[in-house]
């Protein structure tokens, strides 16, 4: 009984094998949001000192290999390791704010922990080498199958951001929408004292609304039938954020490292279906 | 399955891998927030928790012998609208910039005995900063 549930923890969490397609899906679309949060800031036009020009050279030529999927998972690694250059030498040890914020640490720890996984198995350079290679010999292509253990740390990421998210808010002041109050009323409402108590008791049903997401979403997307509840709620909860705060690439970020909860031969099967392939029982190995 | 033969299974260098990184995962958010550690390199998940703390919501009332009137200060100042008012106007930051708007009513209404009820917020909430004890127009 003890041996089987070691042995089930053991593939879940050091072992699991699928599909590389979600992998890819992640390394893709966590480049255009380095770029999107980055590549202004680190343009050759922004400064010709030499270690300002090392930095967007090992920036740019990374995230591209990245972006492609050439050399995937160095690449990956190395774009992840220049973020986190730029939050702690740039941002921390060197004081510039914007760097210091938890969108940048979200980015560039996911792009850190996806490149432990294949990420480099489906839509890159490193895929259409392999398959020319076996091609070259006579043999089928291989599969785009690989290790995931990446994802597993991906999703147990995005569970912490929730899980320690809340855990911040669950206090009197949050919670009886004193915080959101200020928000909102920052960005929208002007200084007007308002009339009334409507607009306080709106933002303490939201802040304790928030709260309870925040602490069902960290649990929930583990939970295979609590997922598409989950994701509906969580996009909403994610859409909401980036409409009306500035959250930067925080809420893209999240719902993209949502592809890490999913069963990733489930999302095989699906892009299969999308493009009109025959699914299959077992599409991540049927080619093998 | 005998856990002898589970554990042998088991790959030892990613199970020490992974042990590392989820310890530091929930670990760095544990130290930061709950123990209240400092240390830069271990990140807590503490967001928009300064955010808005840099705003103060102000009532401005005109006071007579026999009435107390809340005063429609954006019109008064000439703005149609909350959005029509340049940002500064709209959105007042700290009590300082609650009395330079005030100095600016008595301008446009000389003689008036201005008061206001004015609160200011922090991270613990709303801090009460104004409460229609002063003549704002005779405050030097």
């Amino acid at each position: 009984m003890t041996g089987d549930l070691l042995a089930r923890a053991g593939a879940f969490w050091l072992a699991p094998r699928g599909s590389t397609r979600s992998a890819a899906l992640l390394r893709i679309g966590l480049a255009l949001l380095l770029w999107t949060r980055f590549a202004t800031d680190l343009a050759p036009f922004r400064g010709f000192t030499p270690d300002k020009l090392a930095l967007s050279a090992v920036f740019f030529v990374a995230t591209s290999a990245m972006l492609v999927g050439w050399w995937s998972r160095t690449a990956t690694l190395v774009s992840g390791a220049t973020a986190l250059w730029l939050m702690f030498r740039v941002g921390v040890h060197g004081g510039h704010e914007p760097y210091v914020h938890h969108h940048v640490y979200l980015l560039a720890t996911a792009t850190v922990l996806l490149a432990l996984t294949a990420c480099g198995g489906s839509y890159s350079v490193d895929r259409w080498l392999a398959v020319r290679s076996a091609e070259g010999r006579g043999e089928a292509p291989p599969a785009e199958e690989g290790d995931l253990w990446g994802l597993r740390l991906v999703a147990l990421l995005v569970s912490n951001v929730y899980f320690w998210g809340a855990y911040d808010k669950t206090n009197e002041v949050f919670l009886a929408g004193y915080r959101l109050h200020h928000m909102f009323g920052y960005l929208y409402l002007g200084s007007d004292w308002p009339v009334g108590v409507a607009t306080a008791n709106l933002m303490a049903v939201v802040a304790v609304a928030t709260v309870v997401i925040e602490y069902a979403l960290a649990v929930a997307l583990w939970i295979r039938r609590c997922q598409p509840i989950g994701f509906v709620v969580g996009i909403g909860l994610h859409a909401a954020f980036f409409l009306l705060l500035p959250v930067s690439t925080f809420s893209a970020t999240m719902l993209l490292l949502y592809l890490a909860y999913l069963d990733a031969d489930a999302v095989h099967r699906l892009i299969d279906r999308l493009q009109g392939h025959r699914p299959t029982d077992e599409p991540a190995r049927a080619a093998a | 399955m005998l856990l002898r033969e589970a554990w042998h299974h088991v790959p030892k260098g990613r199970l020490v891998l992974v042990v590392g990184i989820v310890g530091f995962l929930a670990g760095s958010p544990f130290y930061r927030q709950v123990i209240g550690g400092k240390n830069p390199a271990m990140r807590g998940w503490v967001m928009f928790s300064g955010y808005g703390t840099d705003y103060c919501q102000v009532a401005f009332h005109e006071r007579g012998p026999d009435r107390d009137e809340r005063l429609d200060r954006l019109a008064v100042l000439g703005h149609d609208a909350l959005w029509d008012a340049p940002r500064e106007v709209r959105r007042l930051k700290s009590e300082k910039q609650v009395r330079r708007q005030a100095r600016q009513l008595c301008r446009e209404l000389p003689g008036i005995d201005l008061r206001a009820d004015a609160r200011c917020a922090t991270r613990r909430g709303w801090k009460r900063v104004m409460a229609r004890e002063e003549d704002l127009c005779r405050t030097p």
